[in-house]
């Protein structure tokens, strides 16, 4: 992962603040920074959004593509997360040097969504058995300034908001064979209900507080996180502790609890902005990567 | 300005896929219309006149322009193609439609809007800024097409009012979607249905019979009942031929019977390959030609195919009781043998109508509108038209479209294309066998004639790159009298070793002709030139094939020299290509050159070329028959025309010359040497020309024909087939010999051209090389320019490009080659026909010796040597008894009552033109001699016969 490197005043200046609920950049503790949203940036997806938080920038892209339902799972369609590091973010990505914390993001992204409420899968099969919608949700990380987790579910949730699927019908004639028709009209498609599909919200541990949202210089004082992926409800789906130091039972417990309270602020917030944007229409004036 | 335009679209594999296209709006499109102010330079050349004037509507009585939508284009092409239609806007919405749903409507519609005279003008309102339409939530592609042409035809109104306040200039969109209309309507658009507005053109009501009558739903469903069992539609056909239970395969309408049929299944599987089809119902609408899906019955339903000739002649066409019957006439007892699986057409794949040329047989009922139309080519049925000019149209030849064939009638429904003319004009009936053949024979477009070189034309120093200058040497040309387009001249000079040096040089056509340009692309399309009886429909434009391109004396000319040492005994020391400059020194006919050869006392250096060439040839041509080459033969006619009426007056038979056979022996010594270089060079992707072997079978009438007169054909080899036809002779019957040479060309293969890449047999049979080529007459044959560009990039003096290296585009050509070459081959007999007939229409009755060349069961075919005419007399007549036929098959011979024919016996014909069907004149022979009672005609009768019509010439036959 990308990191910076802090000399021990720092370190020390950064912590004491953090005990004080005064962060380096002003914020308190369960402040998150300032996210800029925006869907539907890259045409030829199903559905796109590009997500900043601070300096963190992820671009997502869901493509909807035909294929055939899991054996398991005879009637629902399904989610593939693929997350490229572009050598963009940090040098370090350069060549197979992000492929690690690709598949990290990627399998923490399959474990979120691992249950039957984030997304209602059914919605994505055709015709049981034979063909089902597979959303290929792929991840560009164009910059890295911390919070990488929060800032790709952001993301992934307003790309899943934003993407239409072509509506489609199976035809089937007295023989038995199938035939798939597509609708004439591309406004006719069908959309996700993005209801409960979950956002992470990282508790850094520095010091004995934990704070949300952290900076590339606040990951470096921390020796412990704890991802947590909470619901608009602010029920927990998944939970995850990552760094090399550990956590004693009773402050997850209080982390917990600080994520759900702060996880419900982010998705109300989220959500009233994504439905403000879809208002505006087609007519939008779009900012993309010029603005 | 920047838009994205988003689709969906399903792929092949069945998968479904997002695309986004960039588009572009702009404002600097013009309205095409002259004199526009607004719109100023944006565009060159305006379309639109500025004051159309020559339409009057009694509609729309002020000056305006025509806006179709995507159906008037696609049904009414051929209104609007009449040239009183002008000033049309086309928009780009409605040709890109156009151009999915009918590839050669969109051709006509290209064609029409580059024609200047017609006003057309092609309005890209897609890339319009005020015009474009972005798809709505709840439109489909259609209903925003729609609007599209609405939004486009509503500025058009708005923007020409802008161009002058007392403009009253409108623009008329032209709808037959009822919908679309009243929608325009509402928007303020002033719109008619096609057939409203050409009805309201009271200038030209013969427009009328053009419009192509559409069955709008519920307007037939009252006339009469269902005919037909339904199509289904394609999707099913598919899925049917996919799991076997239907077969894909060309539906062949038989010529003899109209309600047979046989399709012929596409695959490979050996058995089944052929369906018959019997009875109306079965053949469900299916035309000619058509691609069409078929059911197979049950066995039980098999038939035989029948031998009985039965032609539609029914006027009342809704006796469908009486079709039933005639369909219980076919079915006779057969034995179980003779049946063939046989099938039932269940859809369409893919109609291959045409335009079709025929007649029409005007309606009993005097007041009607409605007449049928017999096309001149059998196999298609009778279609019904709807015109007013009956009386005009009636002895003339037309041409018909079809529109459709609803399920409830019985014949097809079509529309008046063209008057030809007059049955039997020559022009009428010259257009007609062109049409009928397939024969591109348009004038070449602008495009096309752009390619050409500018006049005044000469040598410059580019061209003399790679070029040897040969005008020095004394090159001369040998063709038959009248020839325009020479494409190759001689020459033949004795070096300093001793021996000889001899040249071909070939038409340089490939410097004239780049490839990939339009020039090529219609000299490849037509392939060949055809030449008629009087016409000739060039391969190039005439700057190219009679001035340019053709070698004539006394000028500079660009060729390609093919330049061998030879010594004495004609055997060659060496090769030489090049491209060079040669100027002829004389153009000779074969009859000059023959007269120079032999006359002692000339001694100039043309005629001493001319006997080099001559003594050479002689030893070419031995050796070329030592080594089995055939020498055939086939009666071959010219006519003498009338100077001023163009009219045959007399018929003469080929001379053959020994200059004929000499320029033959060099064309052919070139050929050979060019195939061997160029496949040397290009062994996947040369050009070559193949004759096959016949299989022995075929020799089997020759051989039974020749042992009739006691001589034995030996056809084991092309070697010993030509000696045993040398050997042939009898001494009391000098034309036998040319009987069975005559005969054998009847059993060859048709000589073809292929790529060499994708065959392995290059042998040619009929001229006994192992390879060949066509390279002497690039001006008339699209072939030999493929094998000159070959042979230039072999040797270095033109650059390739990728088509000539691809063997696939080259076998491509190759079909098509071979097909144009067959078609102007029929063409040429067809028009040899119709001369023939001309001739003895003037010539009145004539009683000729003739040989038979074949006996039929019931006929016997007979060659007259004097016309070269070729024709059948049947023994069996419609009204008349049956004589006693015995036909005996191994002889082959035929025994009527007591007169026993073989073939090349010699008997006595009278020739006459019978016109009782005016469509299809034909030469009718009768058998004068031997007299047989009741058969032959007597003699002496001939003189007073009256062949006027067949009804006076019956009477006479039953006396």
């Amino acid at each position: 992962m990308a990191s910076v490197a802090l000399s021990e005043a720092e370190k020390v200046y950064i912590m004491h603040g953090v005990q004080e609920d005064l962060r380096v950049d002003g914020r308190g503790c369960e402040d998150y920074r300032c996210v800029e949203v925006e869907t539907d940036v890259v045409s030829n997806t199903s559905g796109s959004a590009r997500v900043k938080l601070g300096h963190t920038d992820i671009l997502v892209g869901v493509k909807a593509e035909m294929g055939t339902p899991k054996l398991e799972k005879p009637n629902e369609g399904y989610l593939e997360f693929f997350v490229d590091c572009s050598a963009n973010a940090t040098p370090d990505f350069e060549g197979r040097g992000g492929d690690d914390l690709g598949t990290e993001i990627a399998n923490t992204l399959y474990r979120i969504f691992n249950n039957k409420s984030s997304v209602d899968l059914k919605t994505l099969c055709i015709s049981p058995r034979e063909h089902c919608w597979v959303l290929y949700v792929d991840v560009l990380l164009l910059e890295c300034d911390g919070n990488l987790f929060d800032a790709i579910s952001i993301a992934v949730k307003a790309a899943l908001f934003n993407t239409r699927i072509p509506r489609v019908r199976v035809l089937e004639d007295e023989e038995g064979s199938k035939d798939i028709e597509l609708s004439d009209d591309p406004y006719d498609c069908i959309r996700l209900s993005v209801e409960n599909v979950p956002c992470i919200v990282t508790l850094c541990k520095i010091g004995c507080r934990h704070v949300v949202d952290a900076t590339l210089q606040e990951e470096a004082c921390s020796l412990a996180s704890l991802l947590v992926s909470v619901t608009s409800k602010g029920v927990v789906t998944c939970l995850r502790k990552v760094g090399k130091g550990s956590l004693d039972p009773e402050s997850i417990f209080e982390m917990m609890e600080t994520s759900k309270r702060v996880g419900k602020v982010l998705h109300a917030s989220l959500q009233s902005i994504l439905h403000k944007e879809e208002s505006l229409g087609p007519k939008r004036q779009k900012v993309g990567f010029l603005g | 300005m920047l838009k994205s335009k988003t689709f969906l679209k399903k792929t092949r594999a069945g998968g479904v896929m997002k695309i986004v296209r960039e588009h572009y709006l702009r404002d600097d499109i013009g309205c095409g219309a002259a004199g526009c102010t607004a719109c100023g330079g944006a565009h060159e050349g305006p379309a639109l006149e500025p004051q159309p004037q020559d339409l009057a509507s009694s509609l729309c009585p002020q000056p305006h322009y025509l806006l179709p939508d995507t159906n008037v284009l696609l049904h009414q092409i051929d209104v609007l193609e009449d040239p009183a239609i002008r000033n049309v806007i086309v928009l780009q919405t409605v040709l890109q439609e156009v151009r999915n749903r009918s590839a050669p409507v969109y051709k006509r519609i290209r064609d029409v809007t580059n024609n200047q005279e017609k006003h057309f003008y092609t309005f890209t309102n897609e890339h319009h800024r005020e015009t474009y339409v972005e798809q709505e939530k709840g439109e489909n592609a259609n209903d925003r097409n729609d609007r599209a042409i609405r939004v486009a035809a509503k500025w058009y109104n708005e923007h020409l009012k802008k161009m002058s306040t007392d403009n009253q200039l409108q623009v008329i969109f032209i709808t037959n979607d009822r919908k679309n209309k009243e929608k325009a309507v509402e928007e303020g658009i002033p719109a008619f249905t096609c057939e409203e507005y050409i009805k309201s053109l009271t200038a030209n009501p013969e427009l009328i019979d053009r419009l192509a009558c559409l069955s709008e739903e519920g307007n037939e469903i009252e006339s009469g009942k269902i005919i037909f069992s339904e199509h289904l539609p394609l999707s099913k056909l598919q899925q049917g031929i996919k799991s076997g239970t239907y077969l894909q395969g060309t539906f062949r309408a038989s010529r003899e019977n109209y309600l047979e049929a046989t399709v012929w299944i596409h695959g490979d599987n050996e058995e089944n390959k052929e369906i018959i089809l019997q009875g109306l119902k079965h053949l469900n609408r299916a035309i000619h030609e058509d691609i069409v899906a078929v059911e197979l019955l049950p066995k039980s339903q098999w038939v035989a195919p029948s031998s009985v000739v039965l032609h539609d002649e029914g006027q009342n066409e809704d006796d469908v009781e009486k079709e039933e019957e005639r369909e219980q006439m076919l079915k006779t007892a057969v034995s179980e043998k003779m049946l063939k699986p046989t099938g039932r057409v269940v859809g369409i794949i893919k109609r291959n109508w045409r335009p079709y040329c025929g007649m029409l047989s005007k309606s009993d009922i005097k007041e009607s509108r409605r007449h049928l139309f017999t096309p001149a080519d059998k196999r298609i049925p009778r279609i019904r038209i709807e015109t007013r000019q009956a009386s005009t149209l009636e002895g003339r030849r037309i041409i018909v479209a079809i529109d459709g064939w609803p399920r409830n009638s019985r014949y097809p429904n079509g529309h008046f294309v063209k008057n030809l003319g007059d049955v039997g004009e020559k022009e009428t009936e010259t257009e007609v066998l062109l049409l009928e053949h397939d024969v591109p024979h348009q004038p070449f477009s602008q495009a096309v004639l752009s390619f050409l070189p500018k006049m005044p034309w000469s040598i410059t120093e580019k061209d003399m790159k790679n070029r040897e200058d040969l005008r020095h040497l004394c090159i001369c040309s040998v063709d038959p009298p009248g020839c325009t387009d020479i494409d190759d001249a001689l020459h033949c000079r004795e070096l300093e070793n001793g021996n000889l040096e001899v040249g071909v040089h070939i038409a340089d056509v490939s410097h004239f002709i780049r490839p990939g340009n339009a020039l090529d692309q219609e000299s490849a399309r037509r392939g060949t030139t055809v030449y008629l009886c009087e016409k000739r429909i060039d391969m190039v434009p005439e700057l190219l094939s009679s001035n340019l391109c053709s070698l004539k004396c006394d000028v500079d000319r660009l060729a390609f020299s093919c330049i061998w040492e030879m010594n004495h005994s004609a055997e060659i020391l060496k090769t030489k290509f090049t491209k060079s400059v040669i100027n002829s020194k004389a153009s000779l006919t074969y009859a000059e050159a023959q007269l120079r050869i032999d006359s002692a006392n000339i001694r100039d250096d043309i005629t001493t070329s001319l006997r080099g060439l001559n003594k050479l040839a002689k030893i070419l041509k031995k050796r070329r028959i030592e080594k089995g080459a055939l020498t055939l033969s086939s009666p071959e006619v010219r006519f003498h025309m009338d100077s001023e009426t163009h009219d045959p007056i007399d018929l003469q038979t080929k001379e053959l010359r020994e200059t004929n056979s000499m320029v033959e022996e060099f064309m052919l010594l070139a050929n050979i040497s060019v195939a061997k270089k160029i496949h040397e060079e290009f062994s996947e992707h040369a050009l070559l020309r193949k004759h096959p072997a016949p299989p022995p079978s075929n020799y089997e009438i020759l051989v039974k024909a020749a042992r009739s007169r006691n001589l034995e054909i030996k056809t084991d080899t092309a070697k010993s087939l030509a000696e045993s036809l040398d050997q042939a002779e009898s001494p009391t019957f000098p034309y036998l010999n040319t009987l069975l040479r005559i005969l054998a060309t009847r059993c060859m293969m048709q000589a073809v051209y292929f790529c060499s890449g994708m065959d392995n047999d290059f042998h040619h049979y009929g001229l006994a090389s192992p390879i060949y080529t066509h390279f002497t007459s690039p001006i008339r044959r699209y072939a030999d320019v493929i094998v000159h560009r070959l042979l230039a990039v072999a040797i270095g003096a033109d650059c390739t490009y990728p088509e000539l290296t691809d063997k696939h585009k080259l076998a491509d050509i190759c079909k098509n080659l071979n097909y144009r070459h067959k078609m102007a081959q029929y063409a040429q007999r067809a028009s040899v026909a119709f001369h023939t007939q001309l001739f003895f229409k003037s010539k009145g009755l004539v009683s000729e010796e003739a040989y038979i060349l074949f006996v039929r069961k019931n006929a016997i075919v007979v060659l007259i040597p004097k016309y070269g005419l070729e024709g059948t007399v049947f023994f069996e007549e419609k009204d008349k008894p049956n004589p006693r036929l015995i036909y005996d098959d191994e002889i082959p011979s035929l025994k009527i009552e007591d007169t026993v024919f073989h073939v090349f016996d010699k008997v006595k014909v009278k020739i006459m033109l019978d016109s009782s069907n005016l469509q299809h004149q034909k030469l009718r022979m009768s058998l004068v001699e031997p007299q047989i009672p009741g058969i032959s005609l007597p003699p002496d009768d001939i003189s007073n016969m009256n062949l006027n019509g067949p009804e006076k010439k019956k009477m006479k036959l039953e006396k």
